[in-house]
């Protein structure tokens, strides 16, 4: 016959679930309150109300043909919320693969500064097979700057200073830290989306349930 | 000095390991997920298993380690952990996967070369945890009659 579990064993046992017990009590005290991640992006980076209940981020690269396609399915879901979204870009230029991913996201910066980057973002993704399979392609591209009527003074300035390049890097940080692997990659009041297909999918039951609908 | 040794190997390898599993536990799944993706070590149908099992044993083992609780199999699960990373970051550089950023500690930045420093003390105060810290303020002690 089996002897019965001494006065040790039991507290083992119960010591064991109670810690047990308090790491899932705490992990879900910390689910509870946590906010999720906004990623943060200059006022010109940014479209719709500061204080919309959904706000979605994109990781995206002005040369990437994927990100090319999912510029459909966002502006698809601006339409279909309107006001109760708030849009974020957030620059992700792979250098190696796309060598004027680069020149395009430091162009928008420079052009965004002078409140033109969405203008410059249409630019750049409607005619994404323009500049990119072209040798002039900064000078494709800084003719879309110029023809949005930027300051071509201070806008020159800033592509050729560096604070472009700055601002760029500036967002770098957020693909580094958040293992941004490839683009278009998306968050929705910080849960993450992975290219547009899974955007439409899943994303805009995500938003549905933000927004209470 | 022993005391000491066994006090400070459960308070800093069991730190280390709640403040990462509790960080990955608490966010989103796919984050952890997209950090295992970038090591090109586990095959995809893995991701999602791995990265939502390994937060809850760095939580759980990190608070037993830490209270005393299980000390010497907690030390050692934990200290087959570390060579386990050690493992996984000698692999990313080997391959020459350019990771600037190991994940282990979420908001907290580490290059996979500081992680080859770091692990290896870990893992010498997870033995020295092993070794002398189950009997001074643990609960093993407590539950063994020996506070």
């Amino acid at each position: 016959m089996a002897k019965p579990p001494s006065k040790n064993e039991f507290r083992r046992l119960w010591t064991g679930v109670g810690l047990i017990a308090a790491c899932v009590l705490a992990v879900a005290v910390g689910r509870a309150t946590q906010k999720p991640w906004m990623p943060d992006a200059p006022a010109y980076r940014q479209k719709g109300p500061a204080d919309a209940k959904a706000v979605l981020a994109e990781f995206g690269d002005f040369q990437c043909p994927p990100c090319g396609r999912a510029v459909g399915v966002v502006r698809n879901i601006e339409h279909m919320y309107g006001s109760k979204l708030r849009v974020v870009f957030k620059h992700c230029p792979w250098t190696h693969s796309h060598p004027w991913a680069m020149t395009a996201a430091i162009a928008s910066e420079c052009a965004g500064k002078q409140g033109k980057f969405w203008e410059m973002f249409d630019k750049l993704y409607d005619n994404q097979p323009e500049w990119t399979q072209t040798d002039k392609a900064a000078d494709v591209i800084n003719g879309y700057a110029y023809a949005a009527k930027v300051d071509r003074a201070a806008y020159d300035q800033c592509v050729k200073g560096g604070e472009g390049e700055r601002l760029v890097k500036e967002d770098m940080k957020d693909v580094s830290l958040h293992f941004i692997n490839s683009t278009p990659t998306f968050f929705i009041n910080g849960k993450r989306f992975g290219g547009a297909g899974q955007l439409s999918r899943e994303g805009v039951n995500d938003i549905d349930r933000i927004l209470g609908k | 000095m022993k005391i000491a040794l066994g006090m400070a190997g459960r308070v800093v390898v069991g730190a280390a390991f709640i403040y990462s599993g509790y960080g990955k536990a608490v966010g989103p799944v796919q984050e952890f997920v997209s950090v295992l993706e970038s090591y090109y070590l586990l095959p995809e149908a893995w991701l999602v298993p791995a990265a939502t099992v390994l937060p809850w044993a760095q939580l759980i083992l990190g608070v037993f380690l830490i209270s005393g609780y299980l000390t010497r199999l907690s030390a050692a699960a934990l200290g087959a952990l570390l060579l386990a990373f050690i493992g996984a970051i000698g692999y990313t550089k080997a391959i020459g996967n350019p990771l600037d950023n190991c994940g282990c500690f979420g908001d907290l930045h580490f290059t996979p070369t500081q992680i080859l420093i770091l692990d290896p003390i870990l893992i010498a105060l997870a033995v020295s945890a092993f070794l002398y810290g189950k009997k001074t303020w643990s609960l093993d002690g407590w539950i063994e009659g020996k506070p």
